[in-house]
């Protein structure tokens, strides 16, 4: 019962890391209808971009803020160079795909060729450890928790009860119409891919501090992970993926304490197929009828 | 459809498994059969209708997971660290025999997968998968079987990379579960764009450029002193950026996808746009010009027999027997207390009407009086919450969408939903039901088997074509009709499946006033052939011409119906919808 | 100094050399190309031969690709045995050349690139290299071509091969693993808890580990594979520990050691068992993860490396130094002499041209028996310990016996010598420290 417990408790903290990258990850891939591959090399470059800034003796908490406000603007410069005019140019969406998954490459090498293929360590920095009942978690873990937790409220408030939240949801639903309402759809879109590059950024650092040492394949490696969790709590739902983040994280751990370890990650797919197969849309689908309604 | 290939190292594993101990033919086959069940088990995860991009993302993680659950499996195949030392295939000969041998065995089995892909992909068959891949909607709607066709197409994709791991394996010898990684689906997605999607030779030149070409030519590149590796880390570079000018510039590819069928030469725009101030060339076929230049639609009375071309009693033929004289009054579709929640909101409450048969129908109302969800309900694209549809007196409320179409009730839709990249003629062959080339057998038997099918079926849609004066576009790719040409098109493929009862959802919206009157003479001439019509419209020139009956609804509910003149008079109906 | 163990110096570039596997489709479509188009084009970015007279050494291993410190190693040691072979006129008075035979470190391209190679180089009349990642599937190629080879694999299959141009003297990893269990028990460890990485560097070692302490009487309190590259080890970490064992053997990639360890100091109160690893993981990657998790201290104490043994007071280690140092294409010489197990390249080129002055002839097919005579402890041979005696003592027609700088070779029937296996530590500075010398028969005698 101890280990269940524990095993539970490792797996919120694993589960916050994934949660942070997959809510800006879903919001990301929501708002912008881009499926955007190169979210993992940015989360890459987020953690090469905070190794550097460590180097100068800066806190690793002021670290993971300064990433995030520089991956926020990388990721609109990104889509500002990139994908917007492909689909100014009505590049199919397998073309786009493809377009996300070669900047990754580029983006990956790139980093390759500046800081070689070695493994880097931010050290150790996971704090002291707290034990609340039979679970553990470093002081590290609650920081990063509880950033992910406030950075989803923020999230869905700011989708459900903002007015630029609703600008966001109705230039995703159909861009051409948003902008007859008169929303400067271009300031939305730069603006979602701030928000979301930024938790792209804070999810880079995040996963750095939490796996000690890391290269250059640390975010294709957690990509996946990211992505089940936000096709499981549903696309753009910004409680859906950090809940698909917590099954994925908790999951994993739970098979690690009671099956063989190699599986941990077998289990958390299983659950995201099995999920899919009852619900398609993911837990927290929104939307999907009246997706089906502008279908017919 | 985006289908990313199973994986196939299971194939490669199976081969393994069996193929140390059996002949070559057998493994080979063993590999495509397990590989193919597992791409079908892989394709069962896609099988509820998801939109292109969830369905690409569900592909991925599947492809993860059985890469992590093979590398984790240590007592089958040994885990991550894989296979050695796998028999080949050829082990009795030696030397460079045993290696143009099994590049000679590969070869043959690339020509016999290839000429086998080819049917597959060529026929009638293909035709109705790329229909499939282009509106997956529009494919339910003229009676695909589209989970079955994506459960096919998994099925064979699995089979190939089944055989292709097979083939690798044995060649190399050993095999082993290699983590994903960008680089590697960088390479066959670039593959698929420089040779160009959905075109097999395309694809074929491309698996030689890329990976010959690029990767293999990174390692004739003079090393840079002292950093082994930079060479080829900056050759990934220029790949990845080599495929985002190729998707900014060619993003077709270097073959673009094929198309089939002549493209008859003649002017681009039959339809000009709507009060065109000049005369529109009129297509031959139509035996009696329309004064295209009057802005208002022209009152149509009854059929005229004398316009009524021959070939539109050919495709009458073919409708289903048409019902005596006596039963031309029965009800052919009976809606029942209809209800449709959407959340908290009811699209459509507790809606109660009936289609003669023989008979135009409209149904018409206010926007949001739930007019297309009933539509929608009838067709069987969106399930009802509660009530009942009756067609031709059988309960058909839980029948699936597909196998309504293939009972003679099929709809079109609001928004015209081509197959766009199938030619005009294409569109309308491919649906037609139960082709012979549609089956499997078809692969098997190849061309002969169906091509006098095909050949009558072709004749039938050129008749089609002619009869609304789109002949000349019979070659065009249906995505580069106009608005109008599409509208057209969508009914002449809904006429195609044979339909005894057609849903039209605002034929006319958006149409130009010559194509507008050209589809009401079509719709009376098909009244006069026996087919009924439920046709909602918000077009109440049209509606009030062409229905013999009319339909209100508002809030969900059906507010009154009977003849237009009829509802003219209604108060109740004026309130709720100012009648033009 | 010490030796590294030899299972293809895997974690010098960790496991990610696998990862770039081209999706086999493509592949797939590369051996017919890549054959067709073999006899037109030159084979690879390597060395040509030079006209007449010269022999060309085919060094097989990882040239590009995050493999490619492999090859770098691989073609520096090259390059330290044909130094001393041509300073002494060359085999059989041919000089020799390193051709590199770029495989990439992944077996689908491997093949189409040795098979090429094997096809167009000229005089390739003996092969080195050859490591775990490609071994299975390029052996069989080069015995096919009728090549003698000295390979560093670590695969445990090949301890029972027949494939007659096959030599190895570097221990399979199931001896190595012995090696670990026989060095924790020397240490007085009766209850060892075993981690290892699922890959297949770390796999290999893992039976032998349980045999090894089956046989000395000790207990596994819980022996777990792990994924490489997790977020979270958390859950296992908890296992481990509450399996109190006394010391790790633990193997695994630098990046998911630093996790793993990193966890099991936290969830530990600060405590970690001793560890110990292979040689494999005596890179500067491995020791800096290491370092910032656990600290120096530990570091530089409580983690043993245990791998091949190589006696650097010899008089043959002393020639492969010089060697390195004299060859101007070697770069770091203190960099190849640290990874030990690559002086297996040295000595098997000194040995191959040593069978070639013997048997009068480069024919791989008629040297290759000459390979075991120059090395046996026959009675009446001459003990050589570098190239040049050995080729003195010839002309004079004496019997010899070359002990190299991996010591005596002895090979079995399978043409494996897997010789002693020692037991390093860190030093503070990266440089491995001797902690003393496990004989290989203690560790046979273990795997029966």
């Amino acid at each position: 019962m101890k280990l269940l417990i524990e095993a539970i408790g490792f797996g919120i903290a694993t589960g916050a890391v994934i949660a942070l990258g997959a809510v800006g990850f879903s919001v990301q891939f929501g708002i912008s209808n881009v499926l955007n591959i190169t979210y993992g090399s940015m989360m890459t470059l987020a953690a090469f971009v905070g190794y550097a800034f460590l180097q100068l003796n800066v806190n690793v908490w002021i670290v993971m803020a300064i990433t995030s406000a520089v991956i926020g603007v990388a990721s609109v410069v990104f889509n500002r160079i990139l994908l917007e005019p492909l689909k100014r140019r009505g590049t199919s969406f397998v073309g786009i795909i493809i377009a996300t998954v070669s900047a990754a490459i580029v983006l990956q090498y790139a980093i390759v060729v500046f800081v070689g293929a070695t493994a880097h360590s931010f050290g150790e920095q996971s704090g002291r450890t707290l034990t609340v009942l039979d679970l553990v978690f470093t002081t590290s873990q609650v920081i990063i928790i509880c950033t992910t937790v406030a950075l989803m409220v923020g999230f869905h408030l700011l989708l459900t009860r903002t007015k630029i939240g609703r600008a966001m949801r109705a230039t995703s639903t159909n861009r051409t119409v948003a902008r007859a309402c008169g929303i400067r759809t271009e300031r939305i879109i730069d603006f979602t891919w701030l928000l979301s590059g930024a938790m792209c950024g804070a999810a880079g650092v995040a996963l750095a501090i939490t796996t000690v040492s890391f290269d250059f394949t640390l975010g294709s490696t957690f990509l996946i992970y990211m992505i089940a969790a936000a096709v499981l709590g549903g696309i753009g739902q910004p409680y859906g993926a950090m809940v698909g983040g917590l099954v994925v994280g908790i999951a994993s751990q739970v098979a690690g304490a009671y099956w063989s370890p190699a599986y941990q990650d077998v289990i958390a797919f299983v659950i995201l197929i099995i999920m899919l197969l009852v619900r398609p849309r993911g837990l927290f689908s929104a939307g999907a009828v009246t997706r089906r309604l502008a279908n017919t | 459809m985006l289908t990313l290939g199973s994986s196939s190292a299971n194939g490669a594993f199976q081969s393994y498994i069996l193929g140390s101990r059996l002949p070559i033919v057998v493994a080979l086959l063993a590999a495509m059969v397990v590989s193919g069940v597992l791409g079908c088990v892989v394709g069962v995860t896609g099988l509820k209708r998801l939109r292109q991009d969830y369905q690409a993302m569900i592909m991925l993680v599947v492809s993860i997971m059985a890469t992590t659950v093979i590398g984790a499996d240590q007592a089958i195949v040994n885990g991550n660290a894989g296979l050695s030392l796998i028999p080949n295939p050829l082990a009795s000969l030696n030397g460079s025999a045993r290696s143009w041998g099994y590049v000679a065995l590969v070869a043959v089995v690339c020509v016999v997968a290839y000429a086998f892909l080819r049917r597959f992909t060529r026929g009638p068959l293909g035709r109705s998968l790329r229909a499939m891949r282009d509106d997956e909607d529009a494919a339910v709607a003229i009676g695909k079987n589209v989970v079955a066709m994506r459960l096919m197409v998994q099925g064979v994709g699995g089979a190939y990379a089944g055989l292709s791991g097979a083939l690798l394996a044995g060649f190399i010898g050993g095999w082993s579960p290699s983590s994903w990684q960008y680089v590697e689906t960088l390479a066959l997605l670039t593959a698929i764009i420089v040779g160009g999607i959905g075109n097999d030779g395309g694809v074929l030149l491309g698996t030689v450029i890329v990976p010959v070409l690029i990767l293999q030519g990174v390692q004739f590149l003079p090393q840079i002193s002292g950093h082994p590796g930079l060479v080829e880390d900056f050759g990934w570079m220029i790949l990845g950026l080599l495929t985002i000018a190729f998707i900014f510039v060619r993003s077709q590819g270097l073959v673009p996808e094929r198309r089939s069928g002549s493209r008859p030469p003649g002017s681009r725009d039959l339809d000009a746009p709507a009060f065109a101030p000049v005369p529109v060339p009129v297509p031959v076929p139509v035996p009696v010009p329309v004064p295209a230049r009057v802005p208002v639609p022209v009152p149509v009375a009854a059929p005229v027999p004398a316009r009524v071309p021959r070939v539109s009693a050919r495709v009458l033929d073919r409708t289903p027997p048409v019902p005596a004289e006596g039963v031309q009054g029965e009800d052919i579709l009976v809606v029942r207390d209809l209800v449709r929640n959407f959340g908290g909101v009811r699209a459509v409450d507790g809606a109660t009407f009936a289609v003669r048969r023989g008979s135009i129908t409209g149904l018409i109302g206010p926007n949001g009086a739930g007019k297309s969800t009933v539509l929608g309900i009838v067709s069987g694209f969106i399930p009802a919450s509660s009530g009942s549809v009756r067609f031709e007196g059988t309960e058909v409320t839980d029948v699936a969408a597909y196998r309504r179409a293939r009972r003679g009730l099929v709809r079109t839709f609001q928004l015209p939903h081509e197959f766009g990249r199938l030619t005009t003629i294409e569109n309308l062959l491919a649906a037609v039901p139960r082709q012979r080339g549609e089956t499997a057998m078809s692969v098997l038997a190849g061309t002969r088997y169906w091509r006098a099918q095909e050949r009558e079926l072709t004749e039938r849609a050129e008749q089609l074509l002619e009869m609304f004066a789109m002949g000349e576009k019979a070659g065009d790719l249906a995505r580069e009709l106009s608005g109008g040409q599409k509208r057209m098109l969508e009914v002449m493929r809904a006429l195609m499946v044979e339909p005894k009862l057609l849903l039209l959802d605002e034929p006319m919206a958006g149409l130009s006033p010559m194509l507008s009157e050209r589809l009401e003479r079509v719709c009376t001439e098909m009244r006069a052939g026996g087919l009924s019509i439920l046709f909602v419209e918000h077009e109440l020139g049209a509606v009030e011409r062409l229905c013999d009956h009319v339909v209100v609804m508002a809030q969900g509910k059906v507010l009154s119906q009977g003849s237009m003149a009829d509802l003219r008079a209604n108060k109740e109906v004026q309130d709720a919808y100012i009648v033009g | 100094m010490k030796a590294r163990q030899g299972s293809g110096y895997r974690e010098v570039a960790p496991a990610r050399a696998r990862r770039r596997r081209i999706v086999a489709p493509i592949a797939a479509a590369l051996p017919i190309v890549g054959l067709g188009i073999g006899g037109a084009l030159p084979a690879g970015a390597s060395a040509r031969p030079h006209a007449g007279g010269t022999i060309n050494v085919g060094v097989i291993g990882p040239m590009t690709g995050p493999a490619a410190e492999i090859g770098t190693l691989m073609s520096a040691a090259c390059a330290s045995g044909i130094h001393v072979v041509n300073a002494a006129g060359g085999a059989l008075g041919n000089k020799l050349s390193c051709d590199l035979i770029d495989d990439t470190g992944d077996p689908a391209d491997a093949v189409p690139n040795v098979t090429r190679a094997l096809a167009t180089a000229s005089n390739l009349k003996m092969t080195v290299g050859l490591e775990s990642n490609t071994a299975a599937t390029t052996i069989p190629l080069v015995n096919n071509a009728q090549i003698p080879m000295f390979s560093t694999n670590g695969l445990v299959a090949f301890d029972k091969t027949t494939d007659r141009y096959f030599w190895r003297t570097t221990p399979a990893d199931n001896q190595n693993g012995a090696a670990f269990a026989v060095w924790a028990v020397k240490e007085g460890y009766k209850r060892a808890a075993m981690i290892f990485e699922n890959n297949i560097g770390d796999q290999g070692n893992e039976p032998g580990v349980v045999q090894g302490i089956d046989h000395l009487g000790g207990k596994i309190s819980i022996n777990v594979t792990i994924p490489g590259d997790a977020a979270s080890y958390s859950s296992v970490v908890e296992r481990v520990i509450a399996s109190h064992p006394q010391v790790l053997i633990a193997e695994a990639d630098p990046q998911s050691a630093a996790t793993f360890f990193s966890e099991y100091k936290q969830l530990n109160h600060g405590h970690v068992p001793p560890i110990v690893t292979g040689t494999d993981s005596l890179t500067p990657d491995y020791l800096s993860a290491m370092e910032k998790v656990l600290g120096k201290s530990y570091v530089t104490k409580d983690i043993s490396l245990v791998g091949s043994h190589i006696d650097p007071g010899s008089v043959a280690y002393r020639a492969y130094k010089a060697a390195l140092y004299a060859s101007p294409t070697v770069k770091n010489p203190a960099l190849v002499l640290g990874v030990g197990v690559i002086s297996s390249i040295y000595d098997g080129i000194v040995v191959m041209s040593l069978a070639m002055d013997m048997a009068h002839s480069t024919t791989g097919s008629v040297y290759n028996a000459d390979i075991e005579k120059v090395t046996s402890a026959s009675p009446g041979a001459v003990v050589v310990h570098t190239y040049a005696q050995g080729l003195a003592a010839l002309k004079r027609h004496k019997a010899i016996d070359y002990v190299g700088v991996e010591g005596q070779i002895t090979f079995d029937k399978y043409h494996n010598s897997p010789g002693n296996f020692s037991a390093s530590a860190f030093n503070a500075d990266g440089s491995p420290r001797s902690l003393g010398v496990i004989a290989g028969s203690e560790v046979q005698k273990l795997l029966g």
